[in-house]
């Protein structure tokens, strides 16, 4: 917002956001394209965009003119084209081809969907689905996108699980619909929640579904989310029917790694290969021409006559608790006094909460039972994410686990999260809940931890 | 040739660049530049961005047509996640923008109330991000120019924007780029077209250059500072030389680029007065005549899937053997356009076609393509893809022939100083602003704090060295362009009753001196060295005469401290007593010797630790009270 006397000038002088200025101060006259302010707290500058391209602000001061330029030609920047090599690219002339397998792509927003305006540089979300083209051109001669869903468009640390429902049903009627598989683009900081959801929500799947993000937006050169949609297509066109998220496997260019949905993790906060796998392998390696290196071969493989049925029942009422040195237990017993239903502690190591403190007050011996006695189901999942958990190492575990507490083995906190929401959705019965939250139900355990799979 | 820069209506207009000392402009890595230990290498593609209104910009297209491998080696120390492209930038550097706002000062340039950081579109992989972070810090108004001896060179603006990583090699269609440049500072420094002929484009450089290294954080040695140099004549097409980094053949490339833009401008002009309005160009698949050459060359590359592609260029036979300007024919002008899109360049009857073996080929071309006996021949082996880009790019480029100069920017070789072709002249639209970086806002009073901080003009230090110091007009301004220049001013101030001409001997003579006779490695002297050194010639202990040999020592013993030096190896002067007590043992050695002789043999044993001009006094009263 300007200052009430800017903002007055520009209405009487017709100058709006795209208006060619001329900006006049002590005899000093400067061109420029009006743009939206960058900072909202300056309510004395404007910014223009010069014929350079550079953007500058200026501040309106007592003898600064403001008008409208007399070369207002709104773009001419934009129009040259001076040498034949610069020639147009038409979206339009971009379309797929029938022959190639029939696939759908679910856009739910994220860096990997985002295009910035130019001029502003605000980022935006990509408007047409044909758009996902211009970014990625090569899809083209793999698969034949028919469908391109965009039910919602946020950022993935908006997400929650009524998009993971949503998008899950989805999938389930694309795949139903003849789709060789689906691709989801997402946001990368949840990316791997809505994995394990889509794992635990598509329980009979039979076909390929790719998660797709990017660490670096389409405006840029350096685009990753390019050869991770080449990648993702080439998977979904192939043969191993999981939930993967399919991204850099590396900080080259060159392949891109398959990792199960619920044995993934974002490990970096901008790295391309940010994705690893955590106690286990990942399923394959996937190049951009479509060679494939299998790497544990312990996955479900395609069959095109299978219906998908998605199961979304999920229970909201849960949630994650990070354990940490001088926690307070009544951090716990808020949650119970809110009524929820499941809790997924972060515990550490091995799968520890404090319980033999020096200062009683803070041992969450007593609020463990008050939660268990309320048939609240309480999870011990490792913040130390590499390795498992285990129940008769130390004493504090033999307490929580007298006191009912599951032990999550290998599997990841943030799955953990996911599969209780799922469980807790399915069944009310305790002993099926630790039966249910147990058994391997979409790759989430690992029978055996091999030494590689450490910081992989 | 001499060119009537006048008559041709030349404009020229040069961009400085240099490098800034300082550290990385967005992150913290170190700006030195070692290279000493490489850590790790990735591998990266880039891909043609849709520019602003959807189009893509044309040097961003072009470049990704080449299907190009970039290999970025990084070194310790001097790369991080930010410089892989895998980390958003850090803040600003706030000493290299206080010098780039400081240099704006000096030059009387209006600084923005608010300073974007803006990306401009670099695809041909010199960016791992695929732009490069640029932000304008200063405008021209009319108080800001530099004062030449051909008038008022105009400043019109100034940016502060990172550094491109730096080209180690190339192989196939694998690029290598080190890391370590990536980054670093620029301050780039346009001027108004204002430059009149070739000689003034070596005395703005020069002047311009000389006032940034006023600044203590610029960087030093080749390559940190330099030039693009914007040309045109006869307001035609205006191409850009980018980097050319030796100001002493500055002259000479200019004076080449603007015989090139005449070549061209003639050469349409002959196309023309021919009746030539149209060249009708296009390229014919020709492999079949090839399939069993005898030519070496031919018969491998066909061999590896290559096809052969020709085309007849109408009436240029000759034209491509004609030079547009020294050491270079407009056929190779015409091949790197080839070279450009991967080809290894082409063939045409303006060669000697034996050479290759392929003179019955192109006799059968001739029939085939109807050619007549004043055209071209050319044709390009290589894969297809290749092949068909290729010659489109030589046949396009011919065509331009009739329009006259291209718009383009060149690449410079400083060993020919001629220029080669690198991409069409980009557009403004190549930009738009770094979202990840906070917009600087200049606050009330910034200005007027950091101004106290405005270094000495190297001009002004000249002068002063003069005035104050009583330098002569030489050494005052060969010590002010040394690099020992700020040691130079911190001894002269700290030892103040040692003469400045003796420290400026000592840096510009003896010094280089002790390099080129004796070969002795004088980098391994550090400041503390020379600190240790004067003071001691502060304090009387070492004289002029026996500096050289003091170094000389110091080199072979790092260890030793200047006065342990001067003890261990006697080369404190001489107490008047002492000198005595030799001149008297040389006469007794040499009895009845004349005392020219006796002053002689004095002189050498004395030499450099008691003053010459009271040996012979000495002497004469010895000799005289015998």
């Amino acid at each position: 917002m300007y200052l009430k006397k800017i903002k007055d000038t520009l209405e009487t002088k017709k100058i709006s956001v795209g208006t060619r200025l001329e900006v006049t101060r002590e005899n000093k006259k400067i061109e420029g394209i009006l743009l939206p302010n960058a900072d909202d707290s300056a309510k004395d500058i404007i910014t223009l965009k010069l014929d350079s391209g550079y953007n500058i602000g200026i501040k309106i001061r007592e003898n600064t003119i403001i008008n409208k330029s007399k070369n207002n030609t709104a773009d001419d920047l934009i129009s040259e084209e001076n040498y034949e090599f610069g020639k147009k690219r038409d979206i339009k002339s971009l379309v797929f081809d029938k022959k190639k397998p029939k696939a759908s792509l679910i856009a739910t927003g994220g860096t990997i969907s985002s295009r910035v305006d130019y001029k502003t540089g605000a980022v935006t979300m990509l408007m047409e689905p044909q758009e996902i083209l211009t970014t990625t051109p090569e899809l083209k001669d793999i698969i034949n996108l028919t469908s391109i869903l965009s039910p919602f468009r946020i950022a993935s640390e908006d997400m929650t699980p009524s998009e993971w429902q949503n998008i899950a049903e989805l999938v389930a009627n694309e795949l139903n619909s003849g789709a060789v598989g689906v691709i989801v683009t997402h946001g990368t900081d949840t990316l791997h929640y809505t994995a394990a959801a889509l794992s635990f929500m598509l329980p009979g799947l039979k076909k390929p579904v790719a998660l797709v993000g990017a660490q670096r937006s389409p405006d840029r050169a350096s685009f990753d989310g390019a050869m991770n949609l080449i990648c993702a297509s080439r998977y979904i066109t192939g043969n191993i029917a999981e939930v993967a998220i399919v991204m850099h496997a590396t900080m080259n260019d060159d392949y891109c790694l398959i990792n199960r949905g619920t044995k993934v993790r974002k490990m970096h906060t901008s790295r391309r290969d940010a994705f690893r796998p955590i106690n286990t392998l990942p399923i394959g390696a996937i190049y951009t021409c479509g060679k494939l290196d299998i790497i544990d071969d312990n996955y479900k493989r395609r069959d095109n006559k299978e219906k998908t049925v998605a199961d979304t029942r999920f229970d909201k009422k849960i949630a994650m608790i990070n354990i940490y040195p001088g926690i307070n237990p009544e951090i716990l017993d808020w949650h119970i006094d809110k009524g929820y239903k499941g809790i997924v502690l972060n515990t550490t190591a091995l799968g520890h909460v404090p319980i033999d403190t020096i200062d009683k007050n803070l041992s969450w011996e007593k609020v463990l039972a008050r939660a268990t006695d309320k048939g609240i189901t309480i999870i011990s999942a490792s913040q130390t994410l590499y390795g498992t958990t285990h129940a008769h190492v130390y004493r504090s575990a033999v307490k929580m686990d007298k006191l009912g507490v599951i032990f999550a083995k290998d599997m990841l906190p943030e799955t953990a999260y996911v599969k209780l929401g799922c469980v807790l959705g399915r069944t009310k019965d305790k002993a099926e809940i630790r039966e249910l939250m147990l058994t391997n139900l979409a790759g989430e355990f690992s029978e055996k931890l091999v030494p590689k799979s450490f910081l992989y | 040739m001499d060119i009537d820069y006048k008559a041709i209506g030349f404009k020229c207009g040069l961009e400085i660049h240099q490098a800034l000392d300082t550290g990385k402009l967005f992150c913290s890595c170190s700006s030195a530049l070692n290279e000493k230990i490489e850590f790790t290498e990735i591998k990266r593609h880039l891909r043609p961005v849709a520019g602003e209104t959807g189009t893509v910009d044309a040097s961003a297209l072009f470049e990704s047509l080449r299907k190009r491998n970039f290999i970025y080696h990084a070194y310790k120390d001097e790369a991080c996640l930010v410089d892989m492209d895998a980390e958003p930038p850090h803040d600003i550097n706030e000493k290299a923008k206080k010098t780039a706002l400081l240099f704006a000062m000096l030059l009387n340039m209006d600084i923005p109330d608010v300073i974007h950081v803006m990306r401009k579109t670099v695809t041909d992989g010199s960016a791992t991000s695929g732009f490069q972070r640029t932000a304008l810090v200063a405008t021209g108004n009319e108080t800001s120019y530099i004062d030449t001896t051909q008038g008022k060179v105009y400043l019109e603006n100034m940016s502060l924007e990172e550094d491109a990583s730096k080209i180690m090699g190339k192989e196939g269609n694998k690029t290598h780029y080190s890391l370590s440049r990536l980054g670093i500072p620029l301050i780039e420094l346009g001027t108004a077209p204002d430059i009149k002929d070739a000689d003034h484009v070596k005395e703005t450089a020069a002047m311009i250059g000389s006032l940034l290294r006023s600044f203590p954080e610029t960087k030093r040695g080749i390559g940190t500072i330099r030039q693009d140099i914007n040309i045109s004549v006869f307001d035609g097409a205006r191409t850009e030389i980018k980097g050319w980094q030796d100001l002493s053949r500055i002259k000479l490339i200019t004076e080449n680029e603007v015989k090139r833009h005449l070549f061209l401008l003639g050469l349409k002009t002959e196309l023309e007065s021919k009746g030539i309005k149209k060249l009708d160009i296009k390229p014919v698949d020709v492999t079949d005549i090839f399939v069993h050459t005898k030519s070496r060359v031919i018969s491998d590359l066909i061999r590896q899937n290559a096809i052969v592609l020709a085309t007849v260029l109408p009436g240029f036979k000759g034209i491509l053997q004609r030079e547009v300007c020294p050491k270079k024919t407009f056929g190779r002008e015409l091949a790197e356009y080839a070279k450009s899109f991967g080809s290894n360049g082409m063939i045409h009857t303006d060669e000697d076609l034996s050479k290759y073996n392929l003179a019955h080929e192109f006799n059968l071309l001739k029939k085939l393509l109807n050619a007549q006996p004043d055209d071209l021949i050319l044709i390009i082996a290589e894969t297809k893809t290749i092949a068909e880009q290729s010659i489109d790019a030589v046949i396009m480029r011919t065509k331009y022939v009739l329009k006259g100069v291209p718009e383009e920017t060149r690449i410079p070789n400083h060993v020919t100083a001629t220029s080669s072709y690198a991409r069409p002249l980009s557009g403004a639209h190549r930009m738009y602003p770094e979202t990840d970086v906070k917009t600087i806002c200049i606050a009330p009073g910034y200005l007027d704090r950091i101004r106290k901080d405005m270094p000495e003009t190297l001009e002004s230090k000249r002068s002063r060295f003069e005035k104050e110091l009583k330098l002569n007009a030489e050494l005052a301004s060969t010590i002010t362009i040394s690099h020992y220049l700020s040691t130079f001013e911190t001894l002269t101030k700290k030892y103040k009753n040692v003469d400045a001409k003796d420290i400026a001997n000592f840096f510009i003579n003896t010094l280089s001196d002790l390099k080129k006779r004796e070969s002795i490695d004088i980098s391994r002297l550090s400041e503390t060295d020379y600190e240790d050194m004067f003071a001691q010639v502060s304090d009387g202990r070492l004289l002029k005469d026996t500096i050289s040999q003091f170094v000389k020592i110091k080199i072979k013993h790092p260890e030793l401290f200047a006065d342990e030096i001067i003890t261990n190896y006697n080369l404190a002067p001489l107490t008047e007593s002492e000198a005595k007590n030799i001149i008297d043992a040389i006469i007794a050695e040499n009895p009845n010797t004349p005392i020219g002789a006796v002053i002689g043999m004095s002189m050498s044993k004395l030499k450099g630790r008691f003053d010459g001009k009271k040996i012979a006094i000495l002497v004469g009263n010895i000799l005289s009270r015998k």
